[in-house]
């Protein structure tokens, strides 16, 4: 189905893919594993026939690739052809979607959809196309736990597809551990997850995180006490912050975590007070919205920053040429010092060794800051946590945090 | 500004009508150079939008603004000491401009972009045409929410409109980074559907 023998990849000049070898068989469930920048998309490109049919490359080596190929990419709104569910998948994907259990979303606008639900959506205009294969590009990275599950459920409801699943992280696929320990693992033992036939991209190092380190608390620096309200949309907010503290703010998607930081920053209308004693640094999810400059340098304000988070190598390179983890990290370190630090999932799209490096920044950091994640194991850098449910932000419990997170194990 | 198809007076049109309404305003905004007659067209366009149900003026004309200061600067550095009326170039202009967008606008806001594919398909129109149409009316909104979040990030970051070159290349980099990316997504996601068998 899928042969490569010591296949070659490369833009102009540049290796993407060197001397790799792999075979999938039909019908089979494969996970290819690597980290940022270790040519999971290109290879997936390659597959699909997209390099270089559409896209040019050099390639050597040997392979047998499959004819025909449905992809599904991170960002399902960038796949959508139609306004609504009805439309966008057809007679074949409506039957599709009524055999999943997605029927009751057919009569919807693909714009009302959750993140989750397009990404379903997504998934089935994608097998009711004619295919070979289902290439899944880290299709759960823009998703909340719970919302992740539901897209995990769908796979496993397909059969007789033959799946490749791209990934960043082994742990990804591997043996859920009880409930309690601290980790978000997709699966549980006896999970087809767990079956899959793993092939990695380079070496997967293990990395080992740092400690929490005690944060020095100061004054309280931050009281906000207020409401948003826009169209169907309402969040209640009422929390103060300390000097040097580290809270996070969890919830699904579209609870309202992007506003909530953005209505700190004073970037959203409200209704009641933010009192700040401090300036304010707000870090986007998408790093494509920040920069303008030439290099990395002229976007930093404090370069001390890119020592922190380990990018000096980067710091004369062109702000669009980098990988998009290169580029997470350096919006990262665009935050500026003796500020409110607000940062939106600043741990999306990156593989352990670059969460590592953001971990460190957080714990390390004398900055207060706010940061609304997805990832658990930010939590343990974070002196308090937040969730935002029933249209408000409250104080987060250890229970609360668990059956928010093993969502993705229990099942 | 731009907002997805709206259920209103005009969505029962056929699409046909729409696209003559839309090439006969364009030809007259481009053409006419009189005040009198671009003011009719922006009363004309005016009423169309708040009869369709349209709501969000200030931000269209807010969002502008940027943009029209930029060609306004323009027509004054390149034309001043000339025989030509800067001051009447400039306000026919932005009228044009104004009524060209609000056209826009309309169009997009009553218009099914699907259904509008299909009937380009239907007469028969080139895949070259067709398609970059599609694509504009149904990315427009998406590329303004992210043009509204990068100008916000831009404000946050203590860039303004005191600094005018450096405030516009603050928003226009990303946006045109941002629209790249999207693009590239869309035209993989097309390309394997076609393949596929499956046409828009």
């Amino acid at each position: 189905m899928i042969e490569l023998e010591k296949f070659s990849l490369s833009f102009k000049q540049k290796k993407v893919l060197k001397e790799i070898s792999m075979r999938i068989e039909k019908g089979e469930h494969a996970a290819i594993i690597g980290n940022n920048a270790s040519g999971k998309t290109s290879l997936a490109l390659f597959i699909a026939k997209v390099i270089p049919e559409f896209i040019k490359a050099e390639t050597s080596g040997k392979w047998k690739i499959p004819e025909k190929v449905s992809l599904v990419m991170q960002n399902p709104s960038n796949q959508f052809f139609a306004m609504t569910v009805k439309e966008e998948l057809g007679e074949k994907g409506i039957a599709i979607a009524k055999k999943l259990g997605a029927g009751h979303l057919l009569e919807k606008n693909v714009f009302e959809l959750s993140e989750g639900e397009k990404q379903k959506i997504n998934l089935i205009a994608n097998l009711s196309l004619k295919h070979d294969v289902l290439l899944l590009d880290e299709p759960l990275e823009l998703l909340d736990p719970f919302e992740a599950k539901r897209f995990r459920n769908i796979i496993e409801k397909t059969q007789g597809e033959t799946i490749v699943w791209l990934e960043k992280e082994n742990s990804f696929f591997s043996r859920g551990e009880k409930p309690g320990k601290k980790s978000l693992l997709l699966a549980q033992k006896n999970s087809p997850f767990v079956r899959m036939k793993k092939i990695f991209l380079g070496k997967q190092e293990k990395v080992f995180f740092p400690k929490k380190k005690k944060s020095a608390l100061g004054k309280t620096i931050l009281e906000a006490d207020f409401q948003i309200e826009k169209n169907s949309f309402r969040l209640r907010v009422d929390f103060s912050l300390r000097e040097g503290e580290k809270i996070a703010v969890i919830g699904k998607n579209g609870s309202g975590k992007t506003s909530f930081l953005k209505a700190i920053a004073g970037l959203e209308k409200i209704s009641g007070k933010i009192s700040a004693l401090k300036k304010t640094s707000f870090v986007p999810q998408n790093p494509s919205h920040l920069f303008f400059e030439e290099t990395v340098e002229e976007e930093l304000v404090d370069k001390g920053n890119a020592h922190k988070l380990g990018i000096e190598a980067l710091l004369k390179s062109a702000p669009d040429k980098l990988s998009r983890g290169q580029q997470k990290l350096v919006s990262i370190a665009t935050a500026e010092e003796k500020t409110i630090v607000l940062l939106d999932e600043p741990t999306t799209w990156l593989d352990a060794g670059n969460k590592k490096k953001v971990y460190e920044f957080v714990n390390k950091s004398r900055e207060a800051m706010v940061i609304a994640t997805h990832d658990k194991k930010m939590l343990d850098y974070c002196d308090k946590v937040f969730w935002i449910e029933k249209e408000a932000l409250m104080k987060c419990s250890s229970t609360t945090i668990n059956r928010f997170f093993l969502a993705l194990q229990n099942h | 500004m731009f907002q997805y198809y709206n259920k209103s007076f005009f969505s029962g049109a056929s699409e046909s009508l729409k696209i003559l309404f839309l090439l006969v305003f364009f030809i007259a905004a481009f053409t006419a150079n009189s005040f009198a007659f671009q003011g009719i067209l922006f009363i004309v366009i005016f009423a169309l939008l708040v009869v369709a149900g349209f709501k969000d003026f200030r931000k269209l004309f807010l969002g502008l603004v940027p943009f029209l200061l930029l060609a306004d600067f323009g027509f004054w550095f390149f034309l001043q000491g000339t025989q030509i009326n800067v001051a009447n170039l400039v306000v026919v202009s932005n009228l044009r401009i104004f009524n060209l967008v609000m056209a826009a606008v309309f169009f997009s806001f009553s218009t099914d972009a699907f259904a509008l594919v299909k009937l380009m398909k239907k007469m028969h129109f080139p895949e070259v045409i067709f398609l970059p149409l599609f694509v504009l009316f149904r990315f427009l909104p998406e590329i303004e929410k992210d043009f509204g979040e990068i100008r916000d990030i831009q404000k946050m970051r203590g860039i303004g409109i005191k600094k005018p070159v450096l405030f516009l290349r603050s928003l226009l980099t990303p946006l045109f980074l941002t629209v790249l990316e999207k693009a590239d997504e869309l035209a993989i996601a097309y390309y394997l559907r076609k393949k596929a068998g499956r046409e828009l």
